[in-house]
C-alpha cells in the first residue's frame, strides 16, 4: 500500500477542519495506508501529531494530500515536490472581504487564491467538503472533484453542557421573556455579524424582544471594535452578548439554551454550526448564500435576501409557529444524518483508491 | 444530497414566500420606517474604519499611519523568566531592530509620498476632464422613463424561448423582470437604488442590489441565455463606457444569446437628460453603428413609444 500523509497549514485542537484531517487520517490508516500529518503549525495537543513539513522527506510510492484553506508556505512546499498530489479544498475567503478591515489578512488570502491555480494544475485528483468548493476548482480546470463532508467526531456532539451557563441564559429568558439568538463563527466581515445585531431594532419594531449571543473569538480586531460601537450606539449592550472563543461545554451550553440558530454569513465554504445546531435541536434561519444553502438543504429555513426586516420576519414567524419548530428539528436531524461521517469516509476512501489506483 | 422544498410536512419554499410578504407588508404599512434599513447600514459606517469606504484620501492617511514604526521592542511576558530573557534579546539585537524599522519607515514614507503625489494627479486629471467623475454622479441621479406595458411585453415575447437565466440591468421597479417571469423566462434583475428596489419590492419583485460594472464581474462567461441593458448606463454614460458595457454583456452571454438594449428615444428625452448626460440618448442608427464597434450584430429593431429597442447577438 502506498503511503497517503496529508499536508496543511496548521492543526488547532478545537477547529472543525483539523479535526476533518485527524478522521482523515485515521480513515487512511484503517484501509492500510500509512498516513502522517504535517503541518506549518501545530497548536496545543495537537503539538505531538502535527509533524513539520519541513521535515516530510518523502520516497517511493507516496502521496500527498494537501488540504488548501489559506495562502500558506505550506502550499509553495508542496508544489515544489515530485510525489503525486491530491488536492483537498476547504475555500478560501475572498480577500476582498478583508481589505478594507485587515490589509495584511488580506494579503494572506489573496495569496491562497493565487496559489489555488497552480495546485489544480498538479493535482493528480481534487476532493472538497462541498458541491460549492468543487465548482470552484472545476472552474479553474479540474476535470474531475469528489464531494467529501467534513468529518466530525461524534464524541464532538457528546460534549455534556456547562450547567451554570445553561442555567444562566435559561433564567435571563424566563426573566425577560426574549428569544435568544445564537450564531457560532469568528468575529468576521464576511461573517457579517453586524447584520444580526441589524436584525434586533427590526425584531423590537415587531414587539419582540431578542438577545443575541455571539459565540467565536475574532479574526479582526478592526471588525470586532466596530461591530461594538455599533451595538452600543444602538443601546444594545445589554442585549448583544460577545461570548468570545468558548470551551466545547460552555458551547454546547449555549447551543441547548439558546432558541434560534441564526447565521447571514456571505462567504463560508461548509459551516459546521449548522450540524452542531441540528444536533442540539436548534431551528436555523439562514442566509441561503456561498455554501451555506448547499449544507443547509431542508434543515432549515434558507433566505434569499437577509435584509434585517426579512430577517426579523423570519424569526418573528418562528416564535409564533411552535408545528413549523417541530418540523424544523425533524428536518434537522434528518439533514445530520446526510452528513454521517461514514458516508464522508466512503467518498474518502473510493475517490483516495481511485487516484492511486 | 437535496433537490426539494417540500417533503411530507410543511412546504419551506411556502413558509419563505410568507416570511417575505410579511416583511413587505410591514414595510408599507409603515411599521418599519422606510429609511430604517439604510439608517442601521450608515450606523455601521459611521464607525468603521474610513478605508472601508473607498476614499482614496483615507486610503493613503491610513497606508501612512501604518508606515510609521516605532522601535519599541515588547518584553512583557506571562513567563516569570521571560521578562528578563526578552531584554536581554532587546539589548543584544536593539541596535539592529531600530536600524530595520528606520529602513521600513522610510520605505513606507517614500511610498506615501508616491501616493500622494499619484492623487494629486489624479484629482488634476478628473478637475481637467470636466470633474468627469462627479458628472458621472449626477448622471446616475438622472431619471430615465421606464418602458410602459405594452414595450415590456414585446421584450418578453422576444425572449420567451430564452431556457438560460436573463439579466436585466438595471432593472428599475422591476417591470421588465415581471413581464419576463410572467412569460416563463428565470428572469433577475440588479438595480443600485434602493429606492427603487423597494418600490419594485413593493410590486413583488425582488432585485439585486448592484450595478452593471461590478455585477458583470462576478457573472462566469457564457452563462446567460440574454441580457436587457437599459438606464442611465445606457442613456446618459459616455459613449466609451457604453461599449464597454456592451462589450462585457456579449461576453456574459451564451454562443446563441441574445443582448437587448432599451434606449430612451432622443425625441422624448427630457431636457434634464439631454443637458446633463456624458453622451445624449441614441438614436436607432447610432445604436446600430454602437453595437456594431462593440462587436454585435443587430437582429431587429423597432420604436415603441418613449422608447428604442435593440435586439442583437454576438457577432
Amino acid at each position: 500500500m502506498p503511503a497517503i500523509h496529508q499536508f496543511l497549514a496548521s492543526l488547532s485542537p478545537r477547529d472543525a477542519q483539523s479535526q476533518h484531517h485527524l478522521a482523515i487520517r485515521d480513515a487512511l490508516r484503517s484501509a492500510g495506508y500509512a498516513s502522517e500529518i504535517y503541518t506549518g503549525e501545530a497548536k496545543g495537543a495537537l503539538r505531538s501529531v502535527g509533524r513539520p513539513f519541513q521535515s516530510f522527506e518523502g520516497g517511493p510510492d507516496t502521496w500527498i494530500l494537501y488540504a488548501h484553506a489559506i495562502g500558506t508556505p505550506v502550499a509553495d512546499f508542496v508544489l515544489q515536490r515530485n510525489e503525486p498530489l491530491i488536492l483537498n479544498y476547504h475555500n478560501i475567503t475572498p480577500a476582498s472581504f478583508f481589505e478594507s478591515w485587515e490589509p495584511v489578512a488580506a494579503i494572506r488570502l489573496a495569496a491562497g487564491r493565487r496559489q489555488l491555480r497552480p495546485l489544480v494544475a498538479s493535482a493528480h485528483a481534487n476532493l472538497a467538503d462541498s458541491q460549492y468548493n468543487a465548482r470552484e476548482l472545476l472552474a479553474l480546470g479540474a476535470r474531475r472533484c469528489s464531494v467529501v463532508p467534513i468529518m466530525l467526531d461524534p464524541d464532538n456532539f457528546a460534549v455534556q453542557p456547562d450547567p451554570a451557563t445553561v442555567a444562566r441564559l435559561r433564567a435571563r429568558s424566563a426573566s425577560n421573556e426574549s428569544v435568544h439568538l445564537l450564531f457560532v463563527g469568528r468575529l468576521a466581515p464576511n461573517k457579517c455579524q453586524h447584520e444580526l445585531v441589524a436584525a434586533l431594532p427590526a425584531l423590537r419594531s415587531r414587539g419582540l424582544a431578542a438577545e443575541l449571543h455571539l459565540v467565536g473569538g475574532s479574526s479582526s480586531d478592526r471588525y470586532e471594535q466596530t461591530l461594538r460601537r455599533y451595538v452600543q450606539a444602538l443601546g444594545l449592550e445589554d442585549v448583544v452578548h460577545f461570548v468570545g472563543s468558548a470551551s466545547p461545554e460552555v458551547l454546547a451550553a449555549h447551543y441547548e439554551a439558546c432558541d434560534v440558530f441564526v447565521c447571514v454569513s456571505e462567504h463560508e465554504g461548509f459551516c459546521v454550526p449548522l450540524l452542531e445546531a441540528w444536533h442540539h435541536g436548534l431551528p436555523i434561519v439562514a442566509y441561503a448564500g456561498s455554501a451555506v444553502g448547499e449544507t443547509l438543504g431542508r434543515g432549515g429555513i434558507a433566505l434569499s435576501r437577509k435584509s434585517p426586516t426579512v430577517l426579523a420576519a423570519a424569526i418573528g414567524r418562528l416564535v409564533e409557529d411552535a408545528a413549523l419548530i417541530e418540523e424544523l428539528r425533524r428536518r434537522g436531524r434528518d439533514r445530520l444524518a446526510d452528513f454521517d461521517p461514514i458516508r464522508s469516509r466512503t467518498a474518502l476512501l473510493a475517490a483516495v483508491d481511485e487516484a492511486v489506483a | 444530497m437535496d433537490g426539494h422544498d417540500v417533503d411530507d410536512g410543511i412546504d419551506l419554499a411556502a413558509v419563505v414566500r410568507e416570511i417575505e410578504q410579511d416583511a413587505r407588508e410591514r414595510r408599507r404599512s409603515g411599521e418599519y420606517s422606510i429609511a430604517l434599513e439604510r439608517e442601521l447600514e450608515e450606523l455601521f459606517t459611521r464607525f468603521a474604519p474610513p478605508t472601508v469606504s473607498g476614499d482614496l484620501r483615507a486610503l493613503i492617511d491610513n497606508a501612512e499611519e501604518h508606515g510609521l514604526i516605532e522601535p519599541f521592542i515588547p518584553v512583557e511576558s506571562e513567563k516569570p523568566a521571560g521578562r528578563y530573557v526578552k531584554q536581554g534579546f532587546a539589548k543584544a539585537l536593539g541596535w539592529y531592530h531600530t536600524w530595520l524599522t528606520q529602513e521600513i519607515s522610510q520605505f513606507a514614507g517614500a511610498a506615501v509620498r508616491a501616493l500622494r503625489v499619484g492623487a494629486d494627479r489624479i484629482e488634476a486629471v478628473e478637475q481637467r476632464l470636466g470633474d468627469l467623475h462627479t458628472h458621472r454622479r449626477l448622471t446616475e441621479t438622472l431619471i430615465v422613463a421606464e418602458p410602459d406595458d405594452v414595450t415590456c411585453h414585446e421584450i418578453a415575447q422576444q425572449l420567451a424561448a430564452v431556457r438560460s437565466r436573463v439579466l436585466v440591468a438595471r432593472a428599475d421597479s422591476g417591470s421588465i423582470v415581471a413581464a419576463l417571469r410572467a412569460v416563463g423566462v428565470d428572469a433577475y434583475g440588479i438595480e443600485p437604488s434602493r429606492a427603487r428596489r423597494d418600490e419594485a419590492d413593493a410590486a413583488g419583485v425582488d432585485l439585486l442590489a448592484d450595478d452593471l460594472g461590478s455585477h458583470l464581474d462576478t457573472v462566469a462567461p457564457g452563462a446567460l441565455g440574454a441580457v436587457v441593458l437599459r438606464g442611465t448606463d445606457m442613456d446618459a454614460d459616455s459613449i466609451g463606457a457604453r461599449i464597454g458595457f456592451v462589450q462585457r454583456a456579449l461576453t456574459a452571454l451564451a454562443p446563441s444569446g441574445r443582448l437587448v438594449v432599451v434606449g430612451t428615444r432622443p425625441d422624448r428625452a427630457s431636457a434634464t437628460l439631454r443637458e446633463l448626460a456624458l453622451a445624449p440618448p441614441l438614436s436607432l442608427a447610432s445604436w446600430s453603428t454602437v453595437l456594431a464597434h462593440a462587436g454585435a450584430v443587430v437582429e431587429e429593431s423597432f420604436e415603441r413609444s418613449d422608447h428604442v429597442v435593440v435586439i442583437a447577438r454576438r457577432a
